[in-house]
This record gives structure tokens, C-alpha cells and sequence, in this order.
């Protein structure tokens, strides 16, 4: 068995090509042979999509923190905001099997293998228009959900619905 | 359940909804008056819609109750606003259930913008109450 991070290594690698298969993933994983992961036939080439709404969501994080950062006086209006995204990220993870992430890791690029967690900029005087560059990152998260929302299974599909009208209501809260 | 039997409940909780208004309406300030006619009639529309539909499913649609049971004794504006969350909260629970009852876009469409449109208000009405947070993490969950 490696390390816990050679190990979160080949569990990211595998949920990326894997998706629901993840949990097999896990278990392979915890034995020391990955040998399981290939055989399986019904693998599918394509990432799993639902990976793509807990990659913005992740990226949300990242743009509270910039936000909040840049503006403290705005921390009141995001923390909240922050905190229900947060939990959204863990529900994610779950339906996706990914194992929690470790407390040394950070958020980004624990979804998949691609750092695509830039957060929004941040404007440097005016906090309306980091609000408003806060605001179209929640809308576009909120977007791919509803747009997964048509496609995905009927198990999934109650809670990538949910996060896409969470969403319009973080919008509003932005505003 | 089918996706008839989730659209049935779906519609069951509009008919709530639109006898529930009536009471907050009856109970908030009279600034607050606009919104909760808006609000209701948003929810007819969403009933009459829904009663089609399921009309179209060869289905007859549910009708509504004479009488609806309280939550909670409604005997004030900050009552009444309680109220009208939790219409809006249990409007979103219904339509996000019918999510989960079909494989066909159009109705997961059709039950997405109505589980959305909940929320939304139910938020509205969060902050016109004064309730931190005015939202929730997974709205009809």
C-alpha cells in the first residue's frame, strides 16, 4: 500500500475515467492492487459529467475566498453563501463515491486532474463588480446543473436539480 | 410511483399552496400584500399547467382539498411569512421528488424551473422575514 497521497492519486485518476465506478475504485485501491480498475469492460471513456458541476462548485470556493478576501466588508453577504456551497461540494463527492479530501489538500484539484479553479477577478477597489463577477460564476454553475439536470439518471437527478436552483438563489443573494 | 403519481403529488402540492396563500395573505402587512398575490398566482399558473399535463397523460388531474391543515398556528405578519416558506418549501420538495420519477427531459424541465421558482420565493420571503440564512443548501431536500 503507498502513501495517503499516492493513494488519493490513483482515486482521483480512476473516478475521473470511471465516474460511478468509484467505489470499486476505493476498494481496489485500499488492497494495493489496481489491477480491478482495467478489466472492467463497461468502463466508460467519457469523464463522468456530474464531475464537471462539483469542479465549479469547488471553483465557487475559490472565488468566496478571493471575494471576501479583496473585500471583508462583503464576508457577511459570502460566508453563508460559502458555507451551503461547501456542503453542496461534499454531497458531490458522495454521489461521485471521491473519498473526502485530506486536510492537507486543498480544494482545488481534488475533482479531477485539471487545476480549473482560478477564482473570478477580483476587483481591487470596487466590490460591486467583484459581486457581479462572483454572481456569473454562481449562474454558470447553475447553468450546467440544469442542463445535467435533463440528461443525468433518475437517482441523480433530484440532487443536481436541487444545486441548480440553489443557485439561482445564491444569485440572488448577490445582487 | 410513476411519474404520473409524482406529477399527482406535484399537483396536490400546488392546490396547498394556492388554500395556503389565502391565509398568509390574510395575516401580512399590507406592504407585503403585492408579493403574496404574485406568489399565488404564480402557483395557479403552475396548477393550471400541471393539471394539463396531466390531462395530456391521459390522467385526471387531482383536485384540491376543501380544507388544509396548518403547520403551525398562523396569527400574525411574522406567522404568516413562516407560512409562505413553508408553502414555497414544500412546493420545491414535490417538484424535486417528480425529478427523480422520470427519465424524460421536458417533464425534468418543467419540474426544474417549478422547483427553482420555489426556492426562489421561499428566499424572498426568508429575507422579508428577517431569517438567517435566507437560503438552503439543497433547496426541497
Amino acid at each position: 500500500m503507498g502513501t495517503p497521497l499516492s493513494r488519493r492519486r490513483v482515486l482521483v485518476a480512476f473516478a475521473a475515467g470511471a465516474g460511478a465506478l468509484g467505489g470499486a475504485g476505493l476498494l481496489s485501491a485500499c488492497t494495493g492492487s489496481p489491477a480491478p480498475v482495467t478489466p472492467i469492460s463497461t468502463v466508460p471513456t467519457a469523464p463522468d459529467p456530474l464531475l464537471a458541476v462539483l469542479d465549479e462548485r469547488v471553483g465557487l470556493l475559490a472565488d468566496y475566498d478571493a471575494a471576501g478576501l479583496q473585500h471583508p466588508e462583503l464576508l457577511a453577504r459570502l460566508l453563508p453563501l460559502r458555507k451551503q456551497t461547501e456542503e453542496q461540494v461534499a454531497a458531490l463527492r458522495l454521489a461521485l463515491a471521491l473519498p473526502r479530501p485530506s486536510p492537507t489538500a486543498t480544494g482545488s484539484g481534488t475533482s479531477t486532474a485539471a487545476p480549473t479553479t482560478t477564482a473570478v477577478p477580483v476587483d481591487p477597489v470596487d466590490p460591486a463588480v467583484t459581486l457581479a463577477a462572483v454572481r456569473t460564476a454562481v449562474r454558470a454553475s447553475g447553468s450546467t446543473a440544469a442542463a445535467l439536470c435533463e440528461t443525468t439518471t433518475a437517482q441523480r437527478a433530484p440532487l443536481v436539480g436541487s444545486l441548480a436552483a440553489a443557485a439561482a438563489c445564491h444569485e440572488l443573494m448577490l445582487r | 410511483m410513476s411519474d404520473i403519481d409524482a406529477l399527482q403529488d406535484a399537483l396536490a402540492g400546488e392546490h396547498a399552496v394556492i388554500w395556503g396563500y389565502g391565509v398568509v395573505g390574510a395575516e401580512v402587512t399590507e406592504k407585503q400584500q403585492p408579493d403574496v398575490r404574485a406568489a399565488e398566482l404564480a402557483h395557479r399558473g403552475r396548477r393550471d399547467a400541471t393539471a394539463e399535463l396531466l390531462r395530456s397523460l391521459a390522467a385526471v388531474p387531482t383536485e384540491a382539498e376543501a380544507y388544509y391543515e396548518l403547520p403551525f398556528p398562523v396569527t400574525d405578519p411574522a406567522s404568516g411569512l413562516r407560512l409562505a416558506v413553508h408553502l414555497e418549501a414544500g412546493a420545491a420538495a414535490a417538484w424535486r421528488f417528480v425529478l427523480g420519477q422520470t427519465d424524460d427531459a421536458e417533464l425534468r424541465r418543467t419540474a426544474l424551473e417549478a422547483l427553482t421558482a420555489s426556492a426562489v420565493q421561499a428566499t424572498r420571503w426568508r429575507l422579508a422575514a428577517g431569517t438567517e440564512p435566507a437560503t438552503v443548501a439543497f433547496p426541497g431536500q
